[in-house]
């Protein structure tokens, strides 16, 4: 039989204890906004993963939520595979709009509802499993795996840059997955090969010493609107950013990511009923749409507040206004670089002087798509699933990939299981996971380890290849 | 007129104790407390001096309506003011007992003291002083006393315009407001208009990942665009035809804004900036503030602007917008204008939501009683009086301006320090006498002048 039948068949055979044993660390609440059950998980894991005959060590940093680390398979291997989850999930409220606890797993239609159930607990138990079903299978495959699971995703990961630069040495892989996404809502498996960069800048202006009866109008400065013919000189009414250089290094996509996207189902009409909007800023083809929702980068007001904001009629000029932006960033723009250009923009307005914090988040990253990990990663969920997988370039949104990458080395690019984030409910009422997309993950990633063991040899044949 | 003035030095003791007694009397129109009450005492307290009173409904609080007619053909004096107060709140800032008046240092502290009550007695008294000393009154004089004004006048102009026959009059008195910081008087001949509205950007349904931002459009980017195409970097408005309707001011008018007291780098300390905005035609404090029409954004509000970060696409952006008008601005005009721009620039999706108009007024300063009343507060405060054409607030003087088409006099006698709205609210003692010879004075001025100029 086919290695991969053998490790399916595996999982059929044990999936009425794999899905008792998820419903089991479902049911351990890890809410890391409030701390709740935080330390009960991490011993759960601690000895799930000792059980499995894993080397487990619990990291520390500081005041930070515990990451967990666990390597097993052949220490002496020559392929060594990392993979990240988070064991912490979001705070349930509100609670009176679930239908079964949230810390009570129960199965209606063959899904599980419990928080956690795709993000991100499901789909970092399918890797254990995943391993398991591996090492039952073959016990001696030669690789090296190993496990970070961080508990502060939900809070937005402040210590995870950290965490990477401080346990590198322990962490580092030739590759590195994330299984912190859902699969397609077609149903097709999804993989993600990067992520944007981010700058975010909280821009505050002040002029008077208190907000001023707007009687004085004709003679008090506002910082309303020095604000605002500042923000209407940083992009202009078409949507292009007017920050000098901004787009320098923007680079085109490549004809293979270009390719990619021709695979993405994208369908408009869906996309605008879905926000109730009666246009989107690109226009044309759904290839164009996707090209500019993944390769441009943006300059986006999430905020802006000054003076009165209630219902009523007041009338003051506001002595303060703040707006905060987000700017996402596409290929060779490096964010320390934006950053200044950003802050050389803000300081020549005229309409200065403003108060500017800049805070560089993430570089943008993108694993390429020839690259073997990405290809094993496209080959086996299709073999798994024999389904196409979706394969996205890049994320329109920002993440950590570029710490990895730079931190542990090697490629690193998102797996998606689970449950389709558009039905899994993740960060809402009823979070789900399908019975069968938990097993698929299982199957899915064990067949993933298994054939990235056999890179070692496949590496060698291209080094071969590219010599001879 | 020392007759006059010595009965009121005689009765010094029983003035403060009326008005005591209306001090007494909560009437706080926006929780409804006590204003009934208070519109009945007062109305008595009219009768007592002699004043006919009558109490009409209007569709909250009643309006006290007063007269004490002259024969046909003497000059009818028109006096405007309000019984209604601002809630005392917060009371532990109080040093007496809001509604127990109390004199300290020369200042009798009370809510409604200096807004309004002290204020709107002055001339219930200089009626009784003619009638006690000499039998009549040499005016006619009537009373409209509101009590509404805290909660933005909404029945004043209804009720003006139901009872334009009852109202004919010459000339207003408003009696609200305060004198110069200097001590010198005011004379305020007129106040701006106003078109207050909010406008507000739709974007999608609920507030987004910002990922989506290459395809969604930003309502906060929109309204940024469309504020920024309401006015210039040089600060001027750029509504189409928004001056067009600007009336240039008057020789007159200059003269008296130029004789306005300006302790420039004084008020720059106060307002805590480097240099005040330049107007259209000069860089002078008071000239721009009496005749510079404006566009303010009050507040402006879209998406997370709180600590940390939280990165969404905002469903909607809201800009809080006043714009203070001079004559002969019209607000609806103004408001079409307005309209018309948003829709040409390419954001006539942006709601336009409506507050409140008001008109501008300004009375002209060539009046025959702006003479009178700069005399007689000059005699009685021995300080030459400052004239503003206009100031830069908005208030209902229209009513009387525009409305009832008659000349619209402010003459105040609380100091500025008068902490109105505020705990402590405070009346000057003598300002309140000051007031009562005041009026007695132009009173007995406006008798002997002819009444067609």
């Amino acid at each position: 039989m086919k290695p991969i039948l053998v490790l399916k068949e595996y999982v059929k055979d044990h999936k009425e204890r794999f899905i008792d044993e998820l419903i089991r660390f479902l049911s351990q609440p890890s809410v890391s906004t409030t701390g709740y059950g935080i330390d009960e998980t991490v011993k759960l894991l601690h000895r799930e993963l000792n059980r499995l005959g894993f080397q487990t060590r619990i990291l520390t940093l500081g005041s930070a939520y515990p990451a967990i680390y666990a390597e097993g398979g052949d220490p002496g291997a020559q392929v060594s595979l990392c993979v990240y989850g988070h064991y912490d999930v979001q705070d349930p409220d509100p609670l009176s709009e679930w239908e079964s606890d949230p810390f009570k797993p129960e199965i209606r239609n063959g899904l599980i509802f419990a928080r956690g159930a795709t993000d991100d607990k499901g789909n970092l138990f399918a890797n254990i499993k995943a391993a398991e079903t591996l090492l039952r299978v073959n016990p001696g495959v030669p690789l090296r795996l190993k496990f970070f699971f961080e508990g502060e995703e939900e809070i937005g990961s402040p210590n995870l840059q950290a965490y990477l630069k401080t346990y590198a040495d322990l962490l580092r892989a030739d590759a590195t997955v994330l299984c912190d996404r859902g699969i397609h809502e077609s149903g097709r498996p999804q993989i993600y090969l990067g992520n944007k960069g981010m700058v975010s800048a909280r821009i505050r202006c002040r002029r008077a010493y208190r907000d001023v009866h707007s009687g004085h109008a004709p003679l008090i400065p506002s910082s309303t609107w020095d604000l605002v013919h500042l923000l209407g000189s940083l992009k202009d009414g078409r949507n292009r950013i007017q920050i000098p250089g901004y787009y320098e290094r923007v680079a085109q996509p490549s004809e293979e990511e270009l390719a990619l996207l021709r695979s993405i189902p994208f369908d408009t009409e869906k996309f605008l009923s879905q926000y109730r909007i009666t246009r989107t800023l690109a226009s044309g083809e759904p290839l164009e749409l996707l090209k500019a929702l993944l390769f441009e980068p943006t300059a986006n007001i999430s905020g802006i507040k000054s003076g009165w904001t209630g219902e009523k009629a007041k009338t003051i000029i506001p002595a303060e206004a703040t707006a905060v932006i987000d700017f996402r960033l596409v290929k060779k723009q490096e964010s320390g670089e934006v950053a200044d250009k950003i802050a050389k923009a803000i300081q020549a307005s005229t309409f200065g002087p403003f108060d500017v914090d800049l805070q560089p988040h993430f570089e943008e990253y993108r694993c390429d798509p020839s690259n073997p990990w990405a290809r094993l990663a496209v080959d086996v969920a299709r073999e798994v699933t024999g389904l196409e997988p979706v394969v996205w370039p890049l994320l329109d949104g920002s993440g950590p990939l570029c710490w990895f990458h730079r931190y542990l080395g090697g490629p690193t690019f998102i797996i998606g299981l689970g449950a389709p984030f558009e039905t899994a409910n993740t960060h809402a009422p009823n979070e789900n996971i399908g019975v069968n997309h938990y097993l698929t993950g299982i199957a899915q990633m064990s067949a993933f380890f298994h054939r990235a063991a056999q890179l070692y040899t496949a590496q060698k044949v291209i080094a071969y290849q590219r010599i001879s | 007129m020392d007759v006059l003035d010595q009965y009121i030095e005689q009765n010094r003791s029983r003035f403060l104790e009326e008005l005591f007694t209306l001090l007494r009397q909560p009437s706080i129109s926006t929780r409804d407390e006590g204003v009934r009450e208070c519109a009945r005492l007062l109305s008595r307290m009219m009768e007592q001096s002699g004043i006919k009173t009558q109490i009409f409904e209007t569709a909250r609080h009643p309006v006290v309506y007063g007269e004490i007619m002259k024969e046909e053909g003497a000059p009818t004096v028109l006096v405007y003011g309000h019984y209604d107060v601002q809630p005392p709140e917060p009371l532990d800032e109080w040093l007496s007992d809001p509604f127990e008046p109390e004199i300290r240092q020369g200042k009798i502290y009370g809510r409604g003291s200096s807004d309004n009550k002290a204020q709107l007695f002055t001339y219930v008294k200089a009626v009784e002083v003619f009638r006690e000393v000499y039998g009549e009154v040499p005016v006619s004089v009537k009373f409209l006393y509101e009590g509404e004004e805290e909660i933005g006048s909404p029945n004043l102009e209804p009720f003006a315009a139901q009872h334009k026959e009852l109202l004919k009059a010459d000339l207003a008195f408003f009696s609200d407001s305060h004198i110069h910081e200097s001590g010198r008087p005011l004379l305020i001949l007129g106040l701006k208009g106003m078109v207050y509205v909010d406008l507000k950007a739709r974007g999608p349904a609920k507030d987004q990942h910002s990922m989506r931002a290459t395809s969604i459009p930003n309502p906060a980017w929109k309204l940024v665009w469309a504020l920024a195409s309401l006015k210039d970097r040089d600060n001027r408005v750029t509504i189409p035809g928004f001056y067009d309707d600007v009336r240039d001011l008057t020789p007159l008018e200059r003269d008296a804004i130029a004789r306005i007291p300006c302790d420039k780098d004084g008020l720059l300390r106060y307002f805590g900036i480097g240099e005040f905005l330049a107007g259209r035609e000069s860089k002078d404090y008071y000239f721009n503030l009496v005749s510079e029409p404006t566009c303010n954004i009050a507040g402006f509000n879209s998406g997370f602007s709180g600590e940390g970060t939280k990165t969404v696409l905002p469903a909607t952006a809201v800009a809080k917008l006043d714009l203070r008008l001079v004559p002969n601005q019209k607000p609806g005009d103004i408001l079409e204008k307005l309209k018309q721009h948003l829709q040409s620039q390419g954001f006539g999706d942006i709601d336009v939501i409506e507050h409140h108009h008001l008109l501008p007024s300004r009375t002209p300063i060539d009046h025959p009683a702006v003479e009178i009343i700069k005399e007689a507060l000059e005699k009685i405060y021995g300080l030459e009086p400052i004239v503003f054409p206009n100031i830069g607030g908005s208030g209902p003087n229209y009513v009387f301006t525009e409305i009832l088409g008659i000349p619209c006099f402010v003459v105040p006698h609380a100091t500025h320090d008068q902490a109105n709205h505020a705990p402590n609210e405070s009346m000057d003692l003598e300002g309140f006498f000051k007031g009562i010879r005041t009026a007695v004075r132009v009173f007995g001025k406006l008798a002997k002048t002819p009444k067609d100029e």
